[in-house]
């Protein structure tokens, strides 16, 4: 793991890199995260699972800030992000965010979205800062790709462009809002390997938020298993397949959560 | 208590025909269906009986199958439609005074939000041209030549245009009095004063306003504006801080494009129609028009610029759900910035001239 202290990163070197504390929240009225609590620890690199509907969008959503939790805690690298500040923006530069369809700035080329981060910075995106953006993309097998613009890419590529600019900065922390969907399974399979090797090259703790079978057998140590915005299982991944919950063992086995089937209605009959 | 037979082939004939006649007594009692000679169902038979135990159901009353051929229960299972919904919660009705109380508390809500991001948009632009807070280099540039360079020939196209219409008309209104050389004061106090400022807004909230609604509302829909946010970008110094001041350079520039070209086509009315000189209209112009009136133009065309970026940002940013709530945004857009140019419009003119 990356250990050398850097002036400025003092944000809770030791404890955990994310933590999640009795988290309530939804949209308008509608609840849909009902008690959820997880801990995340530096070099991690874990699973946030769930069927659609389970809540696990809504947890990445309120964990980045990008929406204010009911109530309980949310501590990202330290601090809250959802409370704008210094100190929510010292966390924000040491994290990067791979969002599901890459969401790069329609507006600029391949290249200046790469090295956008730097130049929010304040740092004029010449000399180092273009360097360092063509060192990440070429570490995503993108170099080609630099004056392209993103409506030109195909979805891969997008993701792959996205995550040189989410590792620009050198986060010590990388979100992946499912970082395989959509794509064909060799390019998936591609994607996968290239977090496992990024993990074990930068120490990089890696959360991500999937629901793709086989990525997460590849990659995650420890799971996390939500359903209706609560967590059902928490651990590792040996157990989740071993002593796990019925519905757990039962997604990887199947590849599917099997919901709750109502009941089909009867007719009476008589003889 | 009424008992059908049911027919050996129950198809789309029966199911448009017989079943849907069924309804009424499903209707308005219990029913049996005698069902042991059924061979086939096809799936719009099944979608009708279904439906039969849904009214018969709906209206308290039983339903029940005698002696039913394995066919027709296999059918009846495989286009089951679930458990029957569980009746709406009876929700109190809302006393009128209850829905003024909401719909005024929602007004509020939305008037304190729209404060909100106005101090945001001033203090984002103030972080912006400060340098605490960056955009992407050039971006101000990018957006003084979308929003208002390349919204030049349109504007004075159709300043010129409406210049020439009403230049005809009032021409030959002052022409029956004999004071023909008063078009150019006709001209350059409307021009400068009200239709140059105004056509141009209502030009630039139709064009740019829905063109900075879309860019943003398809920015939304696409996760880009969240991803900022998560790059540490604040969306009021990003993205909208460059279109304002974009746009209050822009405005006036173009207000007063627009009034020359409306001044100029009256200028070729006068000259071709009435037969003036083009010296002495510009002599009758540069008379009735005061240094005043141009300050009027450019501060009142800042103003307009102001709101358009305003509610095009607001609206843009505030878009949620997919490429149908992009098309709605922008017509709001278009429709508000409309409105509330033209309602500071009023208000300027009430407290200018009144």
């Amino acid at each position: 793991m990356n250990t050398e202290t850097v002036p400025g990163r003092k944000a809770s070197e030791n404890g955990p890199v994310l933590y999640v504390g009795h988290l309530r929240a939804g949209y308008g009225t509608r609840e849909i995260l009902k008690d959820v609590s997880v801990t995340v620890a530096a070099g991690e690199i874990r699973a946030i699972l769930g069927g659609s509907g389970s809540g696990k969008s809504t947890l990445l959503r309120n964990v980045l800030g990008l929406e204010k939790p009911w109530s309980g805690t949310v501590k990202v690298l330290g601090s809250d992000l959802s409370e704008p500040g210094p100190e929510a923006d010292l966390a924000l530069s040491q994290l990067g965010v791979l969002f599901q369809d890459g969401a790069l700035v329609t507006s600029l080329t391949v290249g200046q979205n790469t090295m956008l981060p730097l130049v929010l910075d304040g740092i004029p995106p010449t000399g180092a800062v273009q360097e360092l953006a063509r060192a990440r993309l070429s570490q995503v097998g993108m170099a080609d790709a630099w004056s392209r613009f993103p409506a030109e890419l195909s979805g891969g590529m997008r993701k792959r462009a996205s995550l040189a600019r989410a590792l620009v900065r050198e986060p010590r922390l990388l979100f992946c809002d499912e970082p395989s969907a959509g794509l064909d399974p060799l390019t998936a399979r591609e994607l996968d390997d290239l977090l496992l090797e990024l993990h074990g090259s930068l120490g990089l703790t890696l959360v991500m938020v999937s629901h793709e079978i086989e990525s997460i057998k590849l990659l995650a140590q420890k799971i996390v298993y939500l359903r209706e915005g609560a967590v059902l299982f928490d651990g590792t991944m040996q157990d989740a397949l071993q002593s796990g919950p019925d519905r757990v063992r039962d997604f990887f086995a199947r590849c599917v959560d099997p919901g709750d089937r109502p009941e089909p209605s009867t007719w009476e009959t008589i003889p | 208590m009424a008992e059908i037979q049911l027919p050996t082939r129950l198809q789309r004939e029966w199911a448009l025909g017989e079943g849907a006649g069924l309804e009424m007594l499903a209707r308005d009692g219990d029913l049996v269906l005698s069902g042991s000679k059924v061979e086939e169902v096809d799936v719009l038979a099944a979608g009708a009986l279904q439906h039969l135990r849904r009214i018969s159901r709906e209206n308290g009353h039983k339903i029940s199958l005698r002696a039913p051929s394995q066919v027709l229960l296999d059918r009846l299972a495989a286009h089951d439609p679930g458990p029957d919904a569980p009746p709406p919660a009876a929700t109190a009705p809302r006393t009128a005074l209850v829905r003024l109380g909401q719909s005024g508390w929602d007004a509020i809500a939305h008037v304190s939000e729209a404060w909100a991001f106005g101090v945001a948009m001033v203090l984002g632009t103030w972080s912006l041209v400060a340098r605490r807070e960056h955009a992407w280099p050039g971006a101000t540039w990018r957006q003084l030549y979308e929003l208002g360079a390349s919204a030049l020939p349109v504007v004075v196209l159709l300043t010129g245009l409406i210049g020439l219409t009403l230049a005809l008309l009032m021409g030959q209104q002052l022409a029956i009095y004999g004071e023909s050389i008063h078009l150019a004061t006709f001209m350059g106090i409307s021009f400068v004063r009200e239709v140059g400022p105004m056509l141009t807004a209502v030009i630039i909230a139709g064009r740019s306003g829905s063109a900075i609604t879309a860019e943003l509302a398809s920015m939304s829909v696409q996760q880009e504006v969240d991803a900022l946010r998560t790059l540490g970008a604040r969306e009021a110094s990003f993205l909208v801080a460059p279109r304002l001041l974009a746009l209050l350079v822009a405005m006036p520039f173009l207000s007063l494009f627009a009034s020359a070209s409306g001044i100029l086509a009256g200028l070729a009315v006068a000259v071709f129609q009435l037969e003036l000189s083009p010296a002495v209209y510009f002599q009758i112009l540069v008379q009735s028009i005061q240094l005043r009136d141009v300050f009027y133009t450019v501060l009142k065309s800042a103003v307009f610029a102001a709101i358009i970026v305003f509610i095009a940002c607001r609206n843009g940013l505030a878009t949620r759900g997919g490429s149908d709530a992009v098309g709605r945004a922008t017509t709001d857009t278009v429709v508000a910035g409309i409105f509330w140019t033209v309602v500071a419009d009023c208000v300027f003119a009430l407290v200018l001239y009144l």
